[in-house]
């Protein structure tokens, strides 16, 4: 198995991701740092295997290149499935005040 | 209860309602869809079938290659005439875009035609992150309210 030191690659990653931060949001430094180091810290795992895979020879730098572009789609899905249940949540809260309204007007009138 | 004490409470809430009804009864997301769900669990099957061949030569498999795509194709165009479903439509088009080569599961079908053959470690953890983007898709749809729970449907439909 070829040798590789993940943490310093690791460390390098996030050393280029708050450089990054700091040349492109000038005015969202902070925020786009901690989005970016979070990012990173959900995908260590993943990467940590996959560039020991690519070391190995068992990925080609194209698959490498895939999966990482395909962990960037997932982290954007994952963000589009926390709106979509922030926007189910709301509903529920809807249906919940339309239930109220509901039995509440049945109880108050005999029917 | 006093005859005046009803009228004021019905009267509150008729105001509530009627203030409901018409501020924001439109909706924020799609509800539940048994046929939406059971495609996309299908076809999570069907893609980790093809990515499992994808080790062995492209020419063998063009066939069930065109036929899956199609069918992801298919389920994309219907998400996108389900009304209110922008989100899910959205994180369709993350695993396929209209032209079947680009999105997580088309640029992989892509890279296999163009290399002939997949290698099995690669195959094998593509496979995690396709599974991850249809889980994603199913428990979304899994959590959307169904319409036929619901004592408003009752409500509204009298």
């Amino acid at each position: 198995m070829a040798q590789i030191n993940f943490a310093e690659i690791f460390e390098k990653l996030k050393e280029d991701i708050a450089n990054l931060a700091s040349s492109t949001l000038k005015n969202y430094v902070n925020d786009a740092k901690t989005d970016g180091l979070k990012m990173l810290e959900s995908m260590k795992e993943k990467l940590q295997k996959w560039t020991q895979l690519l070391a190995d020879q068992k990925l080609t730098t194209s698959d490498f290149e895939l999966l990482v572009n395909s962990q960037k789609d997932l982290i954007e899905m994952a963000c589009l499935k926390q709106a979509g249940l922030a926007a189910i949540r709301v509903e529920q809260f809807k249906s919940s005040l339309f239930n109220l309204v509901v039995d509440t007007i049945f109880h108050l009138i005999p029917l | 209860m006093k005859p005046v004490l009803i009228k004021r409470s019905l009267f509150s809430l008729v105001i509530a309602a009627a203030f409901f009804l018409t501020g924001c009864n439109k909706g924020l997301i799609a509800t539940y869809d048994q046929y939406a769900y059971t495609q996309t669990t299908a076809l999570k099957v069907d893609v980790l079938n093809l990515i499992d061949k994808s080790t062995e030569s492209y020419s063998k498999h063009v066939t069930e290659v065109e036929a899956v795509t199609s069918d992801l194709k298919k389920i994309l165009e219907y998400e996108k005439h389900r009304p209110l479903d922008g989100i899910t439509l959205r994180m369709w088009q993350k695993m396929i875009d209209e032209t079947g080569e680009g999105g997580i599961v088309g640029r992989y079908l892509k890279d296999w035609k163009e290399h002939d053959k997949k290698l099995p470690d690669m195959a094998n953890e593509y496979k995690g992150q396709v599974a991850e983007g249809f889980d994603m898709i199913a428990e979304l749809e899994t959590k959307k309210i169904k319409s036929s729970d619901s004592k408003v449907q009752t409500f509204l439909n009298k």
